[in-house]
């Protein structure tokens, strides 16, 4: 149970080959600079776009090879952009009933989604009244109520204060761990994939690439992480501890001095 | 007056008529020109704008030929049908659809140009197969641009005139309409009948183009 990939992407702004496997559980992190394709390469994953030469397979399925290249609705990918792209002529609701009705047999239900991810009060407005971070909320919503069988996130919560970002990462991680939805997760933060993800590729500027325990690898790379990352600053870090678990924060903790220039406690 | 009322029906007909058939085969093309990008584009968005620039005599005159029965397309009209196409309804509706054809595709195009593919990825990221992303998403969100289109198509027909002199002739019920009535009333300086229709066109095409515009503004403004 993986998704698999062996592919190589060629643009004018970079030069990505990987082969990596992805475990078909929990949640992995793509963490590297910008520009070196990220997002590229969710949305190959996706089926959005086709690498030049390439591989992808999920779950022993071929997604991608010479002769196949299923399409996106046959992957049953989900993706939160980092645009939201709700349609903007739909309430919020219609929305995510839009989303819920592709599903035969849907098991999530909208109430649960939407108070979960703090979204209940907007149901009726049209999405395009939102702020950018409640469009983002919605549309993680909206995802995951397509029930995909992986689900892919590029940057969701750029748009949120601190205190949605925690709730909203809290919600993410226990619904992938319910509903045994795997999830590959693209931040620029080091502190969100610290609390989210499992495993981690680190895409570097040289084109390289690493794969592993997320952890382990954002502490052996801190200087990269120093360099790459949004430096989250003091009042942040107090913020983010207050909504973590006793065992997140003591993860956190570990890895506290990676991004804190002076910790003050 | 009847001839005139006669006139007024079959001109409503033919315009509605010839604004059905663009509202179905029109999107195919404007989605095609949006986003198709074979080198050929350019061609056949030069064949969709022709009538704009192109005396309707012209366009009447290689209709007139195409359907006369020396010719191919004639003939197989012909051995199908029975009957020749010129000086026909039937030939006064194939004239109206492709002279009337870019006043439904360009507003068409801009629109699904407009559009973009954003909300198209979303959707299928979601599992929406094609028929629901069109129902769903693309008419939604380009209704404006269908709305256009269809009362472009529709005002522009009924103003119909060169071609129809060319190939439809002056046949009362079957190819008179309005702007040719009009004409006759003029060279039998019957200018009071030229004035009840020449007003009445002028006045149904502004109030037609009015309301169109006034609710265009009004979705602008939600």
């Amino acid at each position: 149970m993986s998704l698999v990939l062996d592919f190589h992407y060629q643009t004018s702004a970079f030069d990505l080959t990987l082969q990596c496997q992805f475990p078909a559980q929990g949640i992995s992190g793509i963490f590297g600079p910008s520009g070196v394709g990220k997002t590229t390469l969710l949305r190959c994953i996706a089926g959005l776009e086709r690498p030049r030469f390439g591989a992808i397979s999920f779950n022993n399925q071929v997604w991608l090879s010479n002769k196949v290249n299923v399409t996106t609705q046959v992957r049953q990918v989900g993706f939160v952009f980092q645009d939201s792209r709700l349609f903007p002529h739909l309430s919020v609701l219609q929305n995510l009933r839009l989303a819920q009705q592709q599903v035969t047999n849907p098991t999530l239900s909208i109430e649960k989604l939407s108070q979960d991810f703090d979204i209940s009060t907007w149901l009726s407005q049209s999405a395009n009244k939102l702020s950018a971070g409640q469009q983002q909320r919605v549309a993680i919503v909206r995802s995951l109520l397509a029930e995909p069988t992986l689900l892919l996130l590029d940057e969701p919560l750029a748009a949120l204060d601190k205190q949605s970002k925690s709730k909203v990462m809290r919600h993410l991680k226990a619904h992938s761990e319910t509903q045994q939805l795997p999830m590959i997760y693209v931040s620029h933060s080091a502190l969100e994939i610290a609390q989210l993800c499992d495993q981690l590729l680190l895409l570097k500027h040289d084109g390289s690439t690493e794969f592993g325990c997320a952890t382990a690898l954002l502490t052996k790379h801190r200087q990269i992480l120093e360099q790459v990352s949004i430096v989250d600053n003091n009042e942040a870090h107090h913020q983010i501890t207050l909504a973590l678990s006793p065992q997140q924060y003591q993860q956190y903790k570990a890895l506290g001095h990676l991004f804190i220039s002076s910790d003050k406690e | 007056m009847s001839s005139d009322l006669t006139a007024l029906f079959l001109t409503l007909k033919l315009a509605l008529l010839t604004t059905v058939v663009l509202l179905i085969i029109g999107p195919f093309i404007a989605w095609w020109l949006a986003k198709s990008q074979s080198k050929f584009r350019p061609f056949f968005e030069a064949l969709v704008a022709l009538p704009l620039v192109l005396p309707p005599t012209v366009l009447g005159f290689y209709l007139l030929l195409a359907f006369s029965p020396n010719y191919l397309p004639g003939q197989l009209w012909q051995s199908i049908a029975g009957s020749s196409l010129a000086f026909s309804f039937g030939g006064l509706l194939i004239g109206s659809i492709i002279y009337s054809l870019p006043f439904v595709v360009q507003p068409l195009q801009a629109g699904f140009v407009t559009l973009g593919n954003k909300e198209l990825e979303a959707a299928d990221t979601l599992g929406l197969n094609r028929w629901r992303k069109i129902i769903h998403i693309i008419v939604p969100m380009t209704k404006r641009s269908f709305m256009l289109a269809a009362v472009m198509g529709f005002a522009h027909t009924l103003g119909e005139f060169g071609v129809v002199l060319m190939i439809g002739g002056n046949i009362p019920g079957e190819t008179q309409v309005l702007a040719i009535s009009l004409f006759e009333h003029v060279e039998a300086l019957e200018y009071q009948q030229a004035h009840n229709i020449a007003a009445g066109l002028l006045v149904s095409s502004l109030v037609m183009l009015f309301v169109i515009y006034s609710v265009l503004q009004k979705q602008d403004h939600r």
